[in-house]
Protein backbone atom coordinates (compact mmCIF):
# COMPACT_ATOMS: atom_id res chain seq x y z
CA UNK A 1 0.00 0.00 0.00
CA UNK A 2 1.29 3.69 -0.71
CA UNK A 3 1.68 4.43 2.84
CA UNK A 4 3.92 2.30 3.54
CA UNK A 5 5.73 2.55 0.40
CA UNK A 6 5.65 6.41 1.08
CA UNK A 7 7.64 5.40 4.77
CA UNK A 8 10.10 3.11 3.38
CA UNK A 9 11.02 6.12 0.26
CA UNK A 10 11.36 8.55 3.70
CA UNK A 11 13.57 6.48 5.99
CA UNK A 12 15.78 6.86 2.98
CA UNK A 13 15.83 3.23 2.18
CA UNK A 14 18.76 3.40 -0.60
CA UNK A 15 19.17 -0.66 -1.21
CA UNK A 16 17.01 -3.13 -2.62
CA UNK A 17 16.68 -7.31 -1.89
CA UNK A 18 16.81 -9.76 -4.43
CA UNK A 19 15.60 -13.00 -2.91
CA UNK A 20 15.80 -16.12 -5.50
CA UNK A 21 15.05 -19.95 -4.35
CA UNK A 22 14.82 -22.90 -7.07
CA UNK A 23 16.39 -25.28 -8.49
CA UNK A 24 18.43 -26.89 -11.61
CA UNK A 25 15.52 -29.53 -12.54
CA UNK A 26 17.71 -31.80 -15.11
CA UNK A 27 20.20 -31.66 -18.25
CA UNK A 28 19.85 -33.33 -21.49
CA UNK A 29 23.18 -34.02 -22.68
CA UNK A 30 22.33 -37.63 -24.61
CA UNK A 31 25.86 -37.65 -25.36
CA UNK A 32 26.99 -38.12 -22.22
CA UNK A 33 26.61 -40.55 -19.83
CA UNK A 34 28.39 -39.17 -16.00
CA UNK A 35 27.56 -35.57 -15.60
CA UNK A 36 27.75 -33.44 -12.75
CA UNK A 37 27.31 -29.54 -12.45
CA UNK A 38 29.09 -26.30 -10.63
CA UNK A 39 27.47 -23.24 -10.43
CA UNK A 40 28.76 -19.42 -9.88
CA UNK A 41 27.33 -16.33 -9.47
CA UNK A 42 28.48 -13.26 -12.09
CA UNK A 43 27.13 -9.82 -11.12
CA UNK A 44 27.84 -6.02 -11.51
CA UNK A 45 30.12 -4.04 -8.47
CA UNK A 46 26.73 -3.12 -7.41
CA UNK A 47 25.79 -5.53 -5.98
CA UNK A 48 26.25 -7.93 -2.97
CA UNK A 49 25.58 -11.89 -2.10
CA UNK A 50 24.19 -11.64 1.52
CA UNK A 51 23.14 -15.41 1.69
CA UNK A 52 23.42 -18.09 -0.24
CA UNK A 53 26.55 -20.16 -1.36
CA UNK A 54 29.21 -18.52 -3.60
CA UNK A 55 29.44 -21.61 -5.49
CA UNK A 56 27.72 -25.15 -5.88
CA UNK A 57 28.62 -28.34 -6.48
CA UNK A 58 25.81 -31.25 -7.44
CA UNK A 59 25.78 -34.93 -7.18
CA UNK A 60 27.09 -37.12 -9.96
CA UNK A 61 24.19 -38.18 -12.19
CA UNK A 62 23.76 -41.48 -15.03
CA UNK A 63 21.83 -40.77 -17.87
CA UNK A 64 18.42 -42.13 -17.25
CA UNK A 65 17.91 -45.57 -19.55
CA UNK A 66 14.86 -45.11 -21.17
CA UNK A 67 14.42 -43.13 -24.05
CA UNK A 68 14.44 -39.49 -22.05
CA UNK A 69 18.17 -40.02 -21.31
CA UNK A 70 17.92 -37.88 -18.94
CA UNK A 71 20.18 -36.00 -15.92
CA UNK A 72 17.99 -35.27 -13.21
CA UNK A 73 19.19 -33.35 -10.42
CA UNK A 74 16.82 -31.21 -8.54
CA UNK A 75 19.73 -29.37 -7.20
CA UNK A 76 18.74 -26.51 -4.93
CA UNK A 77 19.82 -22.34 -5.80
CA UNK A 78 18.85 -20.54 -3.25
CA UNK A 79 20.51 -17.11 -2.89
CA UNK A 80 19.66 -13.43 -1.83
CA UNK A 81 21.37 -10.36 -2.79
CA UNK A 82 21.03 -6.49 -2.02
CA UNK A 83 22.23 -3.72 -4.48
CA UNK A 84 21.81 0.22 -5.30
CA UNK A 85 21.20 -0.21 -8.85
CA UNK A 86 19.48 -2.71 -11.30
CA UNK A 87 22.90 -3.08 -13.59
CA UNK A 88 24.91 -5.77 -13.15
CA UNK A 89 21.96 -8.17 -12.36
CA UNK A 90 23.16 -11.37 -11.31
CA UNK A 91 23.85 -14.31 -13.78
CA UNK A 92 24.03 -17.97 -12.86
CA UNK A 93 26.98 -19.94 -14.42
CA UNK A 94 26.74 -23.53 -14.41
CA UNK A 95 29.43 -25.79 -15.86
CA UNK A 96 28.80 -29.19 -16.44
CA UNK A 97 31.16 -31.71 -16.25
CA UNK A 98 32.23 -35.37 -17.09
CA UNK A 99 35.44 -37.86 -16.81
CA UNK A 100 36.67 -39.26 -20.32
CA UNK A 101 37.80 -42.22 -21.21
CA UNK A 102 41.09 -42.36 -19.02
CA UNK A 103 39.58 -40.87 -16.37
CA UNK A 104 39.77 -36.89 -16.39
CA UNK A 105 37.79 -34.63 -15.82
CA UNK A 106 36.61 -32.72 -18.71
CA UNK A 107 34.03 -29.66 -19.56
CA UNK A 108 30.68 -30.95 -21.33
CA UNK A 109 28.97 -28.07 -21.51
CA UNK A 110 28.29 -24.18 -19.75
CA UNK A 111 25.20 -22.42 -19.45
CA UNK A 112 24.27 -18.71 -18.50
CA UNK A 113 21.36 -16.95 -17.87
CA UNK A 114 20.32 -14.25 -15.65
CA UNK A 115 18.45 -14.55 -12.38
CA UNK A 116 14.63 -13.35 -12.67
CA UNK A 117 14.05 -9.54 -13.09
CA UNK A 118 10.26 -9.98 -12.11
CA UNK A 119 8.72 -11.49 -8.78
CA UNK A 120 6.92 -14.65 -9.36
CA UNK A 121 7.50 -18.36 -10.72
CA UNK A 122 9.27 -19.22 -13.92
CA UNK A 123 10.34 -22.41 -15.57
CA UNK A 124 13.75 -21.75 -17.95
CA UNK A 125 15.22 -23.62 -20.96
CA UNK A 126 18.57 -22.60 -21.55
CA UNK A 127 21.19 -24.30 -24.12
CA UNK A 128 24.35 -26.01 -22.98
CA UNK A 129 27.46 -24.94 -25.07
CA UNK A 130 30.96 -26.21 -25.25
CA UNK A 131 34.03 -24.23 -26.89
CA UNK A 132 35.81 -25.95 -29.73
CA UNK A 133 39.51 -25.95 -30.53
CA UNK A 134 39.98 -22.79 -32.94
CA UNK A 135 42.43 -24.78 -35.56
CA UNK A 136 41.83 -28.52 -36.76
CA UNK A 137 45.16 -29.19 -35.66
CA UNK A 138 44.68 -28.20 -31.93
CA UNK A 139 41.78 -30.13 -32.13
CA UNK A 140 43.38 -33.20 -32.54
CA UNK A 141 45.94 -32.56 -30.36
CA UNK A 142 43.86 -31.91 -27.89
CA UNK A 143 42.06 -35.35 -28.44
CA UNK A 144 45.05 -36.99 -28.09
CA UNK A 145 46.54 -35.62 -25.27
CA UNK A 146 42.36 -35.86 -23.68
CA UNK A 147 42.74 -31.87 -23.34
CA UNK A 148 39.51 -30.38 -24.35
CA UNK A 149 38.70 -26.93 -24.42
CA UNK A 150 37.41 -24.82 -21.88
CA UNK A 151 37.02 -21.24 -20.47
CA UNK A 152 39.77 -20.74 -17.77
CA UNK A 153 37.37 -18.59 -15.85
CA UNK A 154 33.99 -19.22 -16.83
CA UNK A 155 32.78 -16.01 -15.67
CA UNK A 156 33.39 -14.37 -18.62
CA UNK A 157 30.16 -15.98 -20.01
CA UNK A 158 28.38 -12.86 -17.82
CA UNK A 159 30.05 -10.39 -20.19
CA UNK A 160 29.85 -9.72 -23.83
CA UNK A 161 34.05 -8.46 -24.14
CA UNK A 162 35.40 -10.86 -25.39
CA UNK A 163 32.88 -13.51 -26.66
CA UNK A 164 33.52 -12.82 -30.40
CA UNK A 165 36.65 -14.39 -30.73
CA UNK A 166 35.51 -17.65 -28.95
CA UNK A 167 33.46 -20.39 -31.17
CA UNK A 168 31.04 -22.88 -29.64
CA UNK A 169 28.98 -25.70 -30.16
CA UNK A 170 25.87 -26.11 -28.62
CA UNK A 171 24.69 -29.40 -27.80
CA UNK A 172 21.72 -29.97 -24.97
CA UNK A 173 19.44 -27.94 -22.50
CA UNK A 174 19.13 -27.28 -19.23
CA UNK A 175 15.89 -26.94 -17.54
CA UNK A 176 15.47 -24.62 -14.03
CA UNK A 177 12.78 -22.73 -11.93
CA UNK A 178 13.28 -20.14 -9.83
CA UNK A 179 10.87 -18.20 -7.31
CA UNK A 180 12.07 -14.63 -7.08
CA UNK A 181 10.68 -11.99 -4.62
CA UNK A 182 12.33 -8.52 -4.63
CA UNK A 183 12.23 -5.99 -1.17
CA UNK A 184 12.06 -2.07 -1.52
CA UNK A 185 12.13 -1.79 -5.72
CA UNK A 186 8.84 -0.50 -5.81
CA UNK A 187 10.19 2.18 -2.76
CA UNK A 188 13.28 2.87 -5.06
CA UNK A 189 10.93 4.04 -8.01
CA UNK A 190 11.45 1.01 -9.97
CA UNK A 191 8.35 -0.56 -12.41
CA UNK A 192 9.39 -3.83 -12.78
CA UNK A 193 5.65 -5.30 -14.05
CA UNK A 194 3.49 -3.96 -16.32
CA UNK A 195 0.55 -1.99 -14.86
CA UNK A 196 2.14 -0.61 -11.67
CA UNK A 197 1.54 2.87 -11.63
CA UNK A 198 1.78 3.81 -7.76
CA UNK A 199 4.03 6.87 -7.54
CA UNK A 200 1.61 9.38 -8.72
CA UNK A 201 -1.02 8.24 -6.10
CA UNK A 202 2.12 7.88 -3.26
CA UNK A 203 2.79 11.73 -4.43
CA UNK A 204 -0.52 12.68 -3.31
CA UNK B 1 15.23 12.00 -14.23
CA UNK B 2 13.46 8.98 -15.54
CA UNK B 3 15.54 5.71 -16.31
CA UNK B 4 15.68 2.38 -18.65
CA UNK B 5 16.80 -0.55 -17.45
CA UNK B 6 17.57 -3.26 -20.63
CA UNK B 7 19.20 -6.27 -19.48
CA UNK B 8 18.81 -9.76 -21.08
CA UNK B 9 20.22 -11.90 -23.72
CA UNK B 10 20.66 -12.20 -27.43
CA UNK B 11 19.42 -15.93 -26.86
CA UNK B 12 20.16 -17.36 -30.34
CA UNK B 13 19.13 -17.38 -34.15
CA UNK B 14 17.26 -19.75 -36.01
CA UNK B 15 15.73 -20.54 -39.58
CA UNK B 16 19.07 -19.45 -41.27
CA UNK B 17 20.09 -21.27 -44.65
CA UNK B 18 23.05 -22.51 -42.39
CA UNK B 19 23.22 -22.87 -38.65
CA UNK B 20 26.55 -22.04 -38.11
CA UNK B 21 26.22 -17.71 -37.00
CA UNK B 22 27.27 -15.43 -35.10
CA UNK B 23 25.43 -12.06 -34.57
CA UNK B 24 26.73 -8.31 -34.21
CA UNK B 25 24.47 -6.10 -32.75
CA UNK B 26 24.52 -2.22 -31.77
CA UNK B 27 22.19 -0.23 -29.62
CA UNK B 28 21.14 3.45 -31.10
CA UNK B 29 18.62 5.78 -29.45
CA UNK B 30 17.53 9.63 -29.77
CA UNK B 31 19.54 12.64 -28.41
CA UNK B 32 17.47 12.86 -25.27
CA UNK B 33 18.54 9.38 -24.11
CA UNK B 34 22.15 9.25 -21.87
CA UNK B 35 23.67 5.94 -21.76
CA UNK B 36 24.99 5.68 -17.98
CA UNK B 37 26.07 1.82 -17.79
CA UNK B 38 26.87 -0.76 -20.38
CA UNK B 39 28.19 -1.50 -23.80
CA UNK B 40 25.96 -0.26 -26.44
CA UNK B 41 27.59 -2.82 -29.20
CA UNK B 42 29.02 -6.14 -29.18
CA UNK B 43 29.87 -9.84 -31.18
CA UNK B 44 28.60 -12.56 -29.99
CA UNK B 45 30.22 -16.16 -29.65
CA UNK B 46 29.87 -18.51 -33.20
CA UNK B 47 27.28 -20.97 -32.56
CA UNK B 48 28.21 -24.11 -34.99
CA UNK B 49 25.05 -26.23 -33.49
CA UNK B 50 25.30 -30.14 -32.81
CA UNK B 51 21.67 -30.99 -34.11
CA UNK B 52 18.98 -28.87 -34.79
CA UNK B 53 18.18 -25.55 -36.67
CA UNK B 54 18.94 -23.09 -33.72
CA UNK B 55 22.09 -21.63 -33.01
CA UNK B 56 22.77 -20.06 -30.23
CA UNK B 57 24.25 -16.95 -28.52
CA UNK B 58 23.93 -16.86 -24.58
CA UNK B 59 25.01 -13.07 -24.91
CA UNK B 60 24.02 -10.67 -22.20
CA UNK B 61 23.11 -6.94 -22.51
CA UNK B 62 22.72 -5.02 -19.87
CA UNK B 63 22.18 -1.46 -20.69
CA UNK B 64 21.11 1.78 -18.07
CA UNK B 65 19.99 4.82 -19.75
CA UNK B 66 18.69 7.98 -18.59
CA UNK B 67 15.66 9.90 -20.07
CA UNK B 68 14.48 13.11 -20.87
CA UNK B 69 11.75 12.21 -23.05
CA UNK B 70 10.26 9.40 -25.46
CA UNK B 71 11.75 10.41 -28.64
CA UNK B 72 14.25 8.30 -29.82
CA UNK B 73 13.30 5.45 -28.12
CA UNK B 74 16.32 3.09 -27.58
CA UNK B 75 16.71 0.19 -30.04
CA UNK B 76 19.13 -2.81 -30.88
CA UNK B 77 19.69 -3.78 -34.82
CA UNK B 78 21.57 -6.77 -35.22
CA UNK B 79 23.82 -8.76 -38.46
CA UNK B 80 23.64 -12.14 -38.37
CA UNK B 81 26.79 -13.70 -40.09
CA UNK B 82 27.20 -17.23 -41.43
CA UNK B 83 30.95 -18.76 -40.29
CA UNK B 84 31.44 -21.29 -43.01
CA UNK B 85 34.09 -24.48 -42.93
CA UNK B 86 37.02 -22.46 -43.99
CA UNK B 87 36.62 -19.29 -41.50
CA UNK B 88 34.57 -16.74 -43.76
CA UNK B 89 31.78 -14.91 -42.67
CA UNK B 90 29.11 -13.75 -45.22
CA UNK B 91 26.27 -11.47 -44.08
CA UNK B 92 23.18 -13.58 -43.92
CA UNK B 93 20.48 -11.19 -41.98
CA UNK B 94 20.12 -7.77 -41.01
CA UNK B 95 17.30 -6.70 -38.79
CA UNK B 96 16.52 -4.29 -35.72
CA UNK B 97 14.36 -4.30 -32.59
CA UNK B 98 13.02 -1.73 -30.15
CA UNK B 99 13.52 -2.44 -26.97
CA UNK B 100 10.28 -2.41 -25.19
CA UNK B 101 8.92 0.18 -23.50
CA UNK B 102 6.41 -1.56 -20.85
CA UNK B 103 7.87 -3.08 -18.25
CA UNK B 104 8.77 -6.90 -17.62
CA UNK B 105 10.07 -9.86 -19.16
CA UNK B 106 10.08 -9.65 -23.36
CA UNK B 107 10.76 -12.88 -25.96
CA UNK B 108 11.32 -11.45 -28.65
CA UNK B 109 11.46 -13.08 -32.76
CA UNK B 110 12.91 -10.07 -34.41
CA UNK B 111 13.02 -11.35 -38.07
CA UNK B 112 15.89 -9.82 -40.21
CA UNK B 113 15.91 -9.72 -44.18
CA UNK B 114 19.27 -9.65 -46.36
CA UNK B 115 20.01 -7.07 -49.66
CA UNK B 116 19.49 -9.50 -52.98
CA UNK B 117 22.12 -8.13 -55.81
CA UNK B 118 21.80 -9.26 -59.20
CA UNK B 119 21.48 -12.95 -60.22
CA UNK B 120 25.15 -12.90 -61.51
CA UNK B 121 26.24 -11.18 -57.84
CA UNK B 122 24.13 -14.46 -56.23
CA UNK B 123 25.89 -16.79 -58.32
CA UNK B 124 29.15 -15.49 -57.57
CA UNK B 125 28.42 -14.86 -54.11
CA UNK B 126 27.88 -18.95 -53.68
CA UNK B 127 31.05 -19.80 -55.52
CA UNK B 128 33.70 -17.28 -54.02
CA UNK B 129 31.71 -16.58 -50.85
CA UNK B 130 30.74 -13.22 -48.95
CA UNK B 131 27.01 -12.27 -48.86
CA UNK B 132 26.06 -8.85 -50.39
CA UNK B 133 26.08 -6.01 -48.00
CA UNK B 134 24.47 -2.69 -47.33
CA UNK B 135 27.08 -0.10 -48.35
CA UNK B 136 25.01 2.17 -45.33
CA UNK B 137 24.30 -0.05 -42.28
CA UNK B 138 21.65 2.69 -40.79
CA UNK B 139 19.13 2.01 -42.97
CA UNK B 140 18.54 -1.33 -41.17
CA UNK B 141 16.61 1.02 -38.50
CA UNK B 142 17.06 4.26 -39.32
CA UNK B 143 13.22 6.32 -40.88
CA UNK B 144 15.01 6.29 -44.63
CA UNK B 145 13.71 5.63 -47.98
CA UNK B 146 14.44 2.29 -49.05
CA UNK B 147 13.04 2.41 -52.37
CA UNK B 148 16.20 1.47 -54.34
CA UNK B 149 16.62 -1.98 -51.82
CA UNK B 150 15.86 -5.37 -52.98
CA UNK B 151 15.70 -7.74 -50.56
CA UNK B 152 14.84 -11.76 -49.22
CA UNK B 153 14.14 -12.72 -45.91
CA UNK B 154 16.60 -14.11 -43.70
CA UNK B 155 15.98 -15.97 -40.41
CA UNK B 156 15.09 -14.69 -36.99
CA UNK B 157 17.02 -13.09 -33.83
CA UNK B 158 15.70 -14.13 -30.40
CA UNK B 159 16.02 -12.15 -27.79
CA UNK B 160 15.22 -12.11 -23.94
CA UNK B 161 14.83 -8.98 -22.46
CA UNK B 162 13.57 -7.38 -19.42
CA UNK B 163 12.81 -3.77 -19.30
CA UNK B 164 12.94 -2.36 -15.72
CA UNK B 165 11.81 1.60 -15.57
CA UNK B 166 12.34 3.97 -12.20
CA UNK B 167 10.51 7.51 -12.09
CA UNK B 168 8.15 7.20 -15.33
CA UNK B 169 4.99 7.47 -13.09
CA UNK B 170 6.66 10.56 -11.72
CA UNK B 171 6.79 12.46 -14.76
CA UNK B 172 3.23 10.96 -15.76
CA UNK B 173 4.28 8.75 -18.16
CA UNK B 174 2.35 5.08 -18.51
CA UNK B 175 4.15 1.87 -20.41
Amino acid sequence: NFQAIQMAAEAGASSFMLNVCGQIESVELPHYDYIFLIYQFVHGDDWERVLGLEEGVSQLSSKSADVRGLHAFAFPVEVTFKSTNPHGWPQLVVTALGTDIWGNQVVRGYSVCHLPMQPGRVTKRVPLFAPQSSSLMSKLQGLMQSEHPLYTDPKILGQGQGRQVTRVRSLGQMTLNFSTSMKNTRALGYQLLPGENFGAAAAM
Amino acid sequence: MAEVHVIGQIVGASEFPENDLFCKWEAHFGPAWKRLQGEVSGQTQVDCPASGEMAYFAHPIDLHFATRGLQGWPKLHFEVFHYDWAGRSSLVGYGFAHVPSQPGLHKIDCVTWRPTGSFMDEVSSKFVGGGIQLKRPDLVYELHDRRNVHSTAGGKVHLELSVILRNFDKFGVEC
